[in-house]
């Protein structure tokens, strides 16, 4: 029953919504680049045999994983938690914390393993991952149209590199506070009945 | 009862609906058809802002939260398969329980939701929309897209959701595939209600097979 022109995905049922926190992002994102994720598994596990690059490696990977919040879902799917705006937001922020620590947890405990001495950069990559994260979803809710597929905007982008290239991290921090204000007021229009 | 009151919706520079007024008793099957009943459907569950007018239950807004919104061609977010799609609603609802309708509508459950053809999406959609028990359902063009078999079973649905208490806003160019389903039909047209029929009219309606012609179509 499925088109002859469907793009291939990986289908298998180890990926389901209820292990990622009911979070469509996380499931469509690692159905669609199922390559891309064992790749990344594996350089990851190179990078940590290396020391002080586990770390660094990780937090590109917490970048990378912002990509999963690039299109706008549905109306059906973003009003189907029933919570108000700040609430999705932040359950939002929360789930994609939990599913990327969780993912990382085995290449962080090996990374602290390999190399002890540079464990203490665990202290810069969680609460920056972290950032990193709340700067996709905000900036994802704060232009967010039911189903469209826009590219980000030029400032977004910007932002975005902020969390690779430090001389921009202070624009990317300015614009998380603002996406979240905006992302606030915007999904008010589709979810103030839920308040 | 649900009252739409003097609604206005406007897309562009298009009027879509002038001064669209119905009152919809609860616990019952309404049909649209005619020009603009997409636009309506879509007014009352917010994905159109309307430009004036309101929709209000017992003098209160509408609750958006009380109802769910079957597209008349339904796509899905890609990358989710069927049965994720029909999981992340049980994620959120763990009461519900999709068992009888994929029996009723069967879809590929390990198939991407996007990819599928457009009478397996119309199964997934009328599956994830009835499985969630909501008080009102507004359903666009629910019969397009499906084999007569399912019409059949559709029609049967609605029937039943009509009796065990859910208010039902249907639209439909077939008229006669809702003659026996709606309590009542508003055939839209111009941008407001040109006419209201009561269920033992829409007999005589379909009785003269050129009568579909009458009905603007969007």
């Amino acid at each position: 029953m499925s088109s002859t022109n469907a793009k291939r995905i990986y289908t298998g049922r180890w990926i389901r919504p209820e292990r990622f926190g009911g979070s469509p992002e996380w499931t469509a994102g690692l159905r669609r680049h199922p390559s891309a994720v064992w790749i990344t598994a594996g350089v990851l596990v190179l990078c940590i045999l290396l020391p002080a690059v586990g770390f660094p490696a990780l937090y590109v990977a917490a970048v990378a994983c912002g990509g999963f919040y690039h299109a706008c879902e549905p109306l059906e799917l973003l009003r189907l938690p029933e919570m108000n705006a700040s609430r999705l937001l932040v359950r939002k922020v929360l789930t994609a914390w939990r599913n990327y620590f969780l993912l990382t947890l085995p290449f962080t405990l090996l990374a602290i393993l390999a190399h002890p001495r540079t464990a203490w950069i665990a202290a810069a990559w969680a609460p920056l991952s972290a950032l990193a994260l709340l700067y996709a979803v905000v900036a994802k809710y704060a232009r967010y149209q039911p189903d469209s597929n826009l590219r980000p905007p030029l400032a977004t982008r910007i932002g975005s590199v902020g969390f690779i290239v430090p001389l921009l991290l202070p624009l990317s921090l300015c614009l998380t506070v603002s996406y979240a204000l905006r992302a606030e007021r915007n999904l008010n229009r589709y979810l103030h009945d839920y308040d | 009862m649900i009252t739409i009151d003097s609604l206005r919706v406007r897309e562009g520079r298009r009027m879509l609906l002038d001064g669209v007024t119905m009152h919809l008793p609860k616990n019952a099957v309404h049909g649209v058809a005619g020009e603009g009943r997409g636009a309506l459907l879509r007014a009352v569950y917010g994905e159109l802002r309307p430009e004036g007018g309101t929709i209000s239950e017992a003098g209160h807004p509408l609750q958006r939260h009380e109802m769910t919104f079957l597209k008349a061609d339904p796509h899905f977010w890609p990358g989710l398969t069927a049965r994720d799609c029909i999981g992340l609603v049980r994620y959120y609802d763990r009461r519900v329980n999709p068992e009888a309708l994929i029996r009723r509508f069967p879809v590929p459950l390990d198939a991407e939701a996007a990819t599928l053809d457009s009478e397996a999406r119309k199964h997934l959609g009328i599956i994830l929309t009835l499985m969630r028990g909501k008080r009102i359902l507004l359903l666009d063009e629910p019969f397009r897209g499906l084999a007569p078999e399912r019409i059949f079973v559709m029609q049967q649905l609605l029937l039943h959701l009509g009796s065990e208490g859910r208010t039902v806003l249907l639209s439909s160019t077939r008229i006669p595939l809702i003659e026996g389903v709606c309590d009542d039909l508003y055939l839209l047209g111009g941008g407001c209600v040109r006419a209201r029929y009561e269920h033992y009219e829409l007999g005589r309606m379909t009785q003269n097979p050129d009568s579909d012609e009458d009905i603007p179509q969007n």
